[in-house]
């Protein structure tokens, strides 16, 4: 893979994480949410990946790796709160989360 | 190297890690005795693992690099790794009922050996995995009062959360990518001379100011902080932020960057930025709890330059101000606590208890004692905190730690005016309908000596530094 590829690959990762950002400032559903974190993890598992072909022990794959994991116990602890709430209060937007003031 | 020698390089530094092993056995252990019984067998066990801990931490020697570098021993993590396990054990004083006792112990001692791991990271990998484990353990732990506004704090938390270490983690790619390597002791001002290398620090530095909670990224402590039960609030404000803070001072250790780039002044603003917010957000708050999470902002604040001061002043009073402000935050939520189970929720609530007298003058110089007065070892971390700074304005030539000191010193007379409304509800108010409140002897037993440990602290500041040199030298 040459150096050309390489930043291909980072212009694709750049692109998944500022999608991700914009999915996380702009939808109000916390699934929405949950989906723009995953594609901002998803945006830095590529930056890792892909600079790992410079590293005879390819450390950046297995990073990656590691945080793949870590998002879907991320994900599943989020999940099984907004089920909690949904089962108390029938809501899954965020704007109607409003019971404690935020400042 | 052959792999023989390899393997009993690796038998001899597993020393250095044997304290988080006992953890995070004993937690699984919690659990599977979660399964035959519950309440006194629990706590039992619970202290029992916390003892161990604490005996291989002491008798651990070692220190520099281990495992292949990928962690980092010294003097502030094996006394800072005593003061979390003794933290901890505070926790059996909180009154808990019997339901979900095992999964709430269990998830305390998951966070503390993401907190002990997370002093000694020396590895990007490492950082990411402990301060996740950290997290997750704070995302469940602010359920467990099983209330709707808990569930709604909860997912407040772990939304923030998530974007944080997003975020984070992108730096650690940047960072690898720039530097080729994950370890943090091979990092130097040469690699970090150019811009990407410098954006991705800043990005990691967001996923570290998340734990300490520095403004921008404090903002889901008030919520987390109010809902979360008593017990998990206090350990949340005090190992996770002190762990963080230790790993912080490591990462400015390496004098990666000099005193005047522009990393160091984004830091410093950032600081005092997080001062202002805490200091003013308590002013509008009714909510006790809320009032004193905001506090708690701000002292993060007040600890975030210790970390950037490379001296002997800054580390002794980095250790003195954890160790006072770990003893006043568990007395605080413990009070609070107590208040709360008597139905005394907003700061106006305290106007009824004006009868408990004892236990009124105790909570108010505890309060006292936050605020930075004297006679209260609250003072003396203060103290200790504008010396450093003023040394470090006057070694470094960085006019902003003037300016932080300034910052400092006004927030600290200002912190007054909100901490002591508690007192001046308890005892300058006339209500009527004065009702006593139920407080057992052991309450106010604990509370006072917890008042005349932070006394003692302020006639006799020396004994922290000599229990610092002592916990350090036990293992010889």
């Amino acid at each position: 893979m040459s150096e050309q590829m390489l930043t291909y690959y980072l212009y694709l990762a750049a692109f998944l994480f500022a999608s991700g950002t914009y999915i996380v400032l702009t939808r109000r559903s916390a699934i929405f949410v949950l989906i723009g974190v995953e594609l901002m993890l998803n945006g830095a598992n590529v930056v890792l990946a892909s600079f790992s072909q410079f590293d005879p022990a390819m450390n950046g794959q297995i990073f990656a790796i590691f945080a793949v994991v870590l998002t879907v116990c991320e994900v599943s602890i989020a999940l099984a709160i907004l089920l909690n709430i949904y089962r108390k209060s029938r809501v899954s937007n965020l704007d109607e989360l409003n019971q404690i003031g935020n400042t | 190297m052959n792999l023989i020698d390899q393997l009993n390089g690796i038998l001899a530094d597993l020393q250095g890690v044997w304290a988080e092993s006992a953890l995070m056995l004993g937690a699984i252990a919690v659990l599977v005795l979660g399964l035959a019984r519950s309440g006194r067998a629990i706590k039992a066990l619970f202290l029992i693992v916390l003892i161990f801990a604490c005996y291989l931490n002491l008798t651990n020697g070692l220190r520099g690099d281990i495992l292949s570098g990928s962690l980092f021993l010294s003097v502030h993590t094996s006394t800072f790794g005593i003061l979390f396990l003794i933290t901890a054990s505070f926790l059996l004083l909180f009154k808990r009922g019997d339901k979900h006792s095992t999964e709430f112990y269990f998830f305390i001692l998951s966070m503390l050996t993401g907190s002990l791991l997370m002093m000694k990271a020396n590895s990007l990998l490492i950082i990411y995995l402990s301060i996740e484990l950290v997290s997750f353990s704070s995302y469940i732990l602010t359920n467990f009062s099983f209330k709707k506004k808990g569930f709604e704090a909860s997912i407040k938390y772990l939304l923030f959360g998530a974007i944080c270490s997003a975020i984070m983690l992108f730096g650690l790619g940047i960072i690898y990518g720039s530097t080729s390597t994950f370890l943090v002791s091979e990092w130097n001002s040469e690699t970090f001379s150019a811009l990407l290398p410098q954006v991705g620090f800043i990005l990691l530095l967001v996923g570290i100011f998340f734990k300490i909670s520095i403004a921008p990224a404090h903002l889901w402590v008030p919520a987390t902080y109010q809902e979360a039960p008593a017990d998990a609030t206090a350990f949340m404000s005090i190992v996770p932020k002190l762990a963080a803070l230790v790993l912080l001072k490591r990462i400015f250790e390496g004098q990666i960057f000099t005193s005047n780039h522009w990393i160091y002044s984004l830091v410093l603003g950032l600081g005092i930025l997080t001062i202002v917010a805490g200091t003013l957000g308590a002013f509008r708050q009714s909510n006790a709890r809320r009032m004193i999470s905001f506090g708690a902002i701000a002292h993060s604040g007040f600890l975030l330059p210790l970390t950037l001061i490379q001296s002997t002043t800054a580390s002794e009073s980095l250790w003195y101000y954890s160790v006072v402000y770990a003893i006043m935050n568990m007395v605080t939520f413990y009070l609070l606590d107590v208040h709360e189970r008597n139905g005394i929720v907003e700061i106006d609530d305290y106007k009824q208890t004006s009868r408990s007298v004892w236990i009124g003058a105790i909570f108010s110089l505890i309060l006292v004692s936050l605020v930075g007065l004297p006679p209260l070892a609250g003072f003396t971390a203060k103290l200790f905190l504008f010396t450093t700074l003023w040394e470090g304005y006057s070694l470094l030539e960085n006019s902003q730690m003037l300016w932080y000191l300034i910052v400092a010193v006004i927030a600290t007379v200002g912190s007054l005016f909100f901490y002591l409304r508690i007192p001046r509800a308890i005892f300058l108010s006339q209500s009527t309908d004065n009702q006593s409140i139920n407080l057992n002897l052991s309450t106010k037993i604990l509370a006072t000596l917890f008042c005349i440990v932070l006394l003692l602290l302020f006639f006799a500041p020396q004994l922290v530094m000599e229990a610092q040199q002592l916990l350090n030298n036990v293992h010889e």
